[in-house]
């Protein structure tokens, strides 16, 4: 495996650690000694921070059936053309 | 021991550093990844190792990253790719034995980059869809994660409660789709251009799709 797939797998594990509820000060310490040892670390991590937070977006996209049972896999998205001009 | 006011000029600087870097984060998020789609096109016409496209890319933005850390470049996008040109010419200088496929050389760089179209993704309308089609691409539990974290607005514990899975589970989740959602946003669906090549030599693409048959 090549290191910037592997640096970029590292980046999601940090980043979706931190999304979580168990993300202590310690985690914080530890996640910016990482980020600050090499900028191919950081490029990676706001890459994928930027797209993570860009999929909030994709609630523009809810079908407006409020409660739907948790267990029913999630549908297919469409983009309506013309939406959102 | 440092005295009182050592340590809080320490401080200072951290601070102000953690600034500098969060403004930098940002427009490299703005100025810099809009662009990728072009960038791994680039590569992918020029340098024939396509399993080497990812690791290009990785470099260029750090070398970018590293630059602007300096001095903000005034024109990012032409910026971006003089910096993946240069990083291709010393590549191809470091391996002087490399089996290239005829007819290539070193001129075509220049060519090839004064071809790049100034394409960016049609807005965000095309960035929505973009994101779609990369999370319909995803598999049906990882989707549902997804949809429960970011839609949803779930906690991870209620979503490792509801599908009755660890949370560890959940984190392992995420971590794959923001990778595959980061390619299909910053790429933005390069396949779709009108020359039919493959956009992201990205690496799961073609599994991903074959999961969603």
């Amino acid at each position: 495996m090549h290191d910037s797939l592997q640096i970029e797998e590292i980046a999601a594990n940090w980043l979706s650690r931190r999304d979580g509820e168990c993300w202590s000060v310690a985690d914080q310490v530890e996640l910016t000694v990482w980020l600050e040892a090499a900028t191919a670390h950081r490029v990676a991590y706001i890459r994928l921070e930027a797209a993570w937070r860009q999929a909030r977006r994709l609630k523009a996209l809810m079908p407006s059936v409020p409660n739907r049972p948790s267990n029913d896999p999630p549908r297919m998205l469409t983009v309506v053309t013309g939406f959102g001009k | 021991m440092c005295p009182p006011a050592a340590a809080g000029g320490v401080n200072t600087q951290r601070h102000s550093l953690r600034i500098m870097n969060a403004a930098l984060d940002a427009w490299f998020v703005r100025e810099i990844l809009p662009h990728e789609g072009a960038l791994v096109r680039f590569f992918a016409r020029t340098w024939p190792a396509r399993d080497e496209i990812h690791d290009l890319r990785q470099e260029t933005y750090l070398r970018v990253y590293e630059a602007a850390a300096k001095a903000t470049p005034r024109a990012p996008k032409a910026f971006l790719f003089t910096t993946a040109r240069h990083l291709l010419i010393d590549r191809l200088r470091r391996q002087k034995v490399v089996s290239f496929e005829p007819g290539w050389d070193l001129e075509d760089l220049n060519v090839l980059i004064d071809e790049i179209s100034p394409e960016r993704c049609a807005g965000a309308h095309e960035e929505l869809r973009a994101l779609a089609h990369a999370f319909n691409l995803l598999p049906p539990r990882c989707r549902q994660v997804v949809w429960m974290r970011r839609v949803e607005e779930q906690s991870q514990k209620e979503v490792a409660a509801q599908l009755g899975i660890g949370e560890a589970m959940v984190e392992k989740h995420v971590a794959k789709a923001m990778r595959r959602l980061a390619d299909a946003l910053f790429g933005c669906r390069s396949s779709e251009n009108p020359k039919g090549e493959a956009a992201s030599p990205v690496r799961e693409d073609h599994h991903a799709r074959q999961l969603t048959n």
